[in-house]
């Protein structure tokens, strides 16, 4: 279907090939998953495959590209995109209809197609993706996954034979993500559809795909189906890349075999376990189980949440006051429909807060009300002892520090130095050369710094945003999503970051790991109300709350949870395990 | 933030308005725009504002959008009265108010010959005024009544060419989210500690800083729009099929009937007239249309 022989590619204005000798031959339904660090030509690639390089796109171009026995080269643009569907990152850029219908329909309209005929394609289309309820639906009612799922739909109408996909999920809370990818594997199975993707949450997809392709600059460094892929697990490792936590335990364990799912860990751990238990290696076992137990036995009775976080807060209160405090919290953009309802929450300094929850839960509502963007409709929210509703957010610059989710708002200075150069010196702060020097080191981006910010990949251009705040003396860092589009890589350095700082940092995430793994505290919400808060510990036993968020426990913890072991990342597991594995062993 | 959307966003309803055929609307605004040209009678013009305006009434439209049309109309109407009256330049002309004196010092040489407050000058700018806020606010009704989806087939089937019904329709879809994103990018702005002068090279600087991210974005998001529209073969032929028809209501008929019959009307009348005035055509038989032309019109 797909057949690339020594494609190099260089785009006009950089220095050196993006793309460097790419060979690869991709079969009729097979489900590709491309992966490798930002920057390394993954995206271009996906551009040589409907056309747009070399026909839309400036830049010289060797090699040869066949779609479907077509050279592209000598091919135009109208019959390419006919075989290859695209679909990107974020569905508010593709959508450009206001109602669901319309945009299914466009492609078949513009190919002239009998009226019959295009009634036929939007049907099936939404079908497919299964939003035939939403046909008449207005686009901009719609959840993150139906859009993305309407952007499907709406190539699907084309009747391509491959579909592309630009990390499709990455801007989507996990419901989103799940029912997005399921859609694209129904599609993948029942109409054989051949499917390339790219994405970063590699751990999510592998068990879907049949074959992983990374690159790294401009090469393809491996090649493998999914199955044999992660036996060469320090490739994925050098990259930086996720590799889905079952197969990391086992590496680390040094056990044989690659499980991509939870199923497939337990089925091989599980009988070592009962055989380490009945020879007695395992000591006090019997107690985590029994511990494990009772926490998610005893569901989410509202007074248990209130003992759990009155505990917690009850340890701070001893050594600090909130900087952050608020009461009976009720907010909305219009009169009838609450986003907030009912908060209270109190934030100490040191604190590492996740918000987590589907779309539309008010995380993001939340988090603007901490430095007074936002005001109340009732309660008081209290920012350094000061109700907000005297506050102006501005003059709250250099003490708190606010990245928004779009990066690219952020950014408008010349340079990334410039950008980081910003703040101080509006602020009139000593040792300005310092303070960036210092901002640009944390953030890993000093290599960067005379490089345009807009230019920048979107990993990098949050990066700078971050940088561009925290050139200040921060008490307080708001970040909304800085996991979107990340490295596994800069995820931790950013994170580990904040650690060694001991800042007090409030972030929204639906990333499940990086908030386990980073947040000293969880507040997950729903509809407005606060379901649960507390250390990751206590959130995540309850299956009921990550149920009603949606949220998916990392693998790492449900296999522990499975063998019946109190843990929550793959180093706990590691530590939990590897005595009893290695005595079996033995 | 959110304000701005809404102000910039139709809003849905099902009221006799909104059920209106967007034909019939655009061509409403159409003979709205000539006929506003061809006025000249403060009174009549007066009465087709205040039609316009109460056609608000039945669209139902939020507080926000009339407050906003509200602050428009003001600054539009006093603006131009208030600069006409300063400005009047026809004879005769009636001060009713000096503002500098003719002969005082420098001044008075600096705006040759004094600065006056002219009553015919209110007048005419009240004419004026009239003439620019009916048409923004029959304008705004329409946007804001109607569909962007709407707005397009309609435009198409007026036999304005797709490809830039298409490009003017997307336009003003995204056009909240652009008001949307510079808000956001004023407040980051401000957030980081930068204090916006109004006046003098800080101004420049400040629009500047505002622009680039937008644009930035702007640029990113045609990019991925243009291509996804592209693979669905855009303007792949000359023509294209539409799914949906539209079909107008026996209301519709009238109202354009009517419409286009007033403003054939009014058009013919001010040039019988004006070929009169002009001393180039003259007939006995058209004295009671002269009368009425020169007396309503």
């Amino acid at each position: 279907m797909i057949e690339i022989r020594d494609l190099w590619f260089t785009y006009g204005a950089r220095e050196g090939p993006t793309l460097a000798g790419i060979d690869i031959t991709i079969k009729k339904g097979e489900f590709v998953l491309l992966a490798g660090p930002t920057g390394c030509g993954k995206s271009t690639l996906l551009k040589t495959l409907n056309g747009i390089i070399p026909h839309e796109s400036g830049g010289e171009l060797r090699g040869s590209v066949r779609i479907n026995g077509i050279e592209t080269a000598l091919s135009c643009m109208m019959e390419l995109a006919r075989i290859t569907g695209l679909v990107f990152q974020n569905p508010d850029d593709q959508i450009f209809s206001t109602m669901v219908e319309d945009e299914i329909a466009f492609g078949p309209e513009n190919l002239c197609l009998p009226k019959p005929e295009i009634e036929q394609r939007v049907r099936e289309s939404l079908e497919m993706v299964g939003m035939s309820k939403h046909r008449l639906a207005a686009t901009g009612t719609l959840s993150g996954g139906q859009k993305q799922r309407v952007c499907i739909a709406s190539m699907l109408a084309m009747m391509p034979k491959i579909l592309v996909l630009d990390e499709p999920i990455s801007q989507l809370d996990p419901a989103g993500a799940a029912e997005v990818m399921h859609i694209i594997r129904q599609l993948n199975i029942k109409l054989g559809l051949t499917i390339v993707l790219v994405e970063h949450r590699l751990h999510e997809i592998a068990p879907l795909a049949d074959r992983i392709v990374l690159m790294n600059c401009g090469k393809i460094v491996l090649d493998e189906p999914v199955k044999r892929a992660f036996e060469q697990i320090d490739v994925f490792h050098r990259l930086g890349l996720r590799v889905p936590e079952t197969v990391e335990l086992f590496h680390r364990l040094g056990l044989n075999g690659q499980p991509l799912v939870v199923d497939e860990a337990v089925a091989v751990l599980q009988p070592m376990m009962n055989k380490a238990q009945t020879t007695g290696h395992v000591a006090g076992y019997a107690d985590l189980n029994s511990n494990c137990g009772s926490y998610s036995d005893s569901g989410i009775k509202k007074d248990e949440r209130d003992k759990h976080s009155k505990g917690s807060k009850g340890n701070t209160h001893k050594t600090h006051s909130p900087l952050i405090s608020m009461r009976g919290v009720w907010s909305g953009y219009t009169k009838d429909k609450m986003v907030l309802k009912n908060i209270d929450l109190d934030i100490c300094s040191g604190e590492r807060l996740a918000f987590m929850g589907t779309n539309g839960s008010g995380k993001s509502t939340l988090l603007l009300h901490i430095p007074a963007m936002l005001k109340p409709d009732r309660g008081v929210v209290e920012i350094f002892g000061r109700d907000t509703h005297s506050v102006d957010p501005y003059s709250l610059a250099g003490r708190v520090g606010v990245v928004f989710q779009n990066p690219d708002l952020m950014l408008f200075c010349d340079t990334v130095e410039d950008e980081a150069r910003f703040c101080p010196v509006n602020l009139g702060l000593a040792d300005v050369e310092k303070r960036v020097a210092n901002s640009l080191e944390a953030m890993q981006i000093t290599d960067l710094r005379h490089d345009t910010p807009h230019a920048l990949s979107r990993g990098q251009r949050l990066r700078t945003a971050v940088a561009s705040v925290l050139s200040m003396s921060l008490e307080l860092i708001l970040l909304d999503e800085p996991t979107t589009g990340q490295d596994r890589v800069h995820i931790r350095q950013m994170m580990e970051y904040f650690v060694d700082n001991a800042s007090t940092l409030i972030f929204c995430t639906h990333d499940v790991e990086t908030a386990v793994q980073y947040a000293t505290r969880i507040i997950v919400l729903r509809d407005g109300y606060v379901i649960a808060d507390g250390t990751a510990h206590e959130v995540f036993m309850h299956e009921e709350i990550l149920a009603q968020a949606s949220l998916k426990p990392p693998a790492a913890m449900e296999v522990g949870r499975r063998l019946g072991l109190c843990v929550f990342s793959v180093d706990e597991l590691e530590d939990e395990l590897k005595g009893e594995i290695e005595g079996i062993l033995c | 933030m959110l304000s701005a959307r809404t102000i910039a966003e139709p809003s849905p309803g099902d009221t006799v308005i909104h059920l209106m055929d967007p034909r019939t609307k655009i061509i409403l605004l159409l003979c709205a725009a000539f006929i506003v040209v061809a006025l000249d009678n403060p009174d009549t013009m007066l009465l087709l504002l205040l039609i316009v305006l109460s056609a608000y009434v039945f669209a139902k439209l939020p507080v926000l959008k009339l407050k906003a049309l509200g602050v428009l109309l003001v600054l539009i109407i006093w603006g131009t009265m208030y600069s006409q009256a300063l400005f009047y330049s026809q004879v005769p002309r009636t001060v009713i108010f000096t503002i500098i004196a003719p002969d005082a010092p420098v001044l008075g040489w600096l705006t040759h010959g004094g600065l006056f407050v002219y009553k015919e000058g209110f007048h005419y700018g009240a004419l004026q005024a009239m003439r620019s806020a009916t048409v923004l606010s029959l304008g705004l009704l329409m946007c804001w009544t109607t569909d962007p989806r709407d707005m397009l087939s309609g435009l198409v089937r007026l036999k304005v060419p797709y490809s830039l019904a298409f490009m003017v329709v997307t336009a003003v879809r995204f056009l909240p989210i652009i008001i949307a994103e510079v808000a956001t990018v004023m407040s980051v702005q401000r957030l980081k500690g930068f204090k916006p002068t109004k006046f003098g090279m800080g101004m420049i600087k400040t629009a500047l800083g505002v622009l680039t991210p937008t644009l930035a974005g702007c640029v990113r998001r045609a990019g991925v729009l243009a291509v996804s529209i592209e693979s669905r073969a855009f303007r792949a032929y000359p023509t294209r099929t539409y799914l949906k028809e539209l079909k107008f209501s026996n209301l519709d008929r009238v109202l354009i009937l009517t419409a286009v019959v007033t403003t054939a009307t009014i058009v013919t009348l001010k040039i019988l007239f004006n070929l009169y005035i002009s001393e180039i055509y003259y007939s006995s038989a058209l004295r009671g249309i002269y009368a009425f032309t020169r007396g309503y019109l």
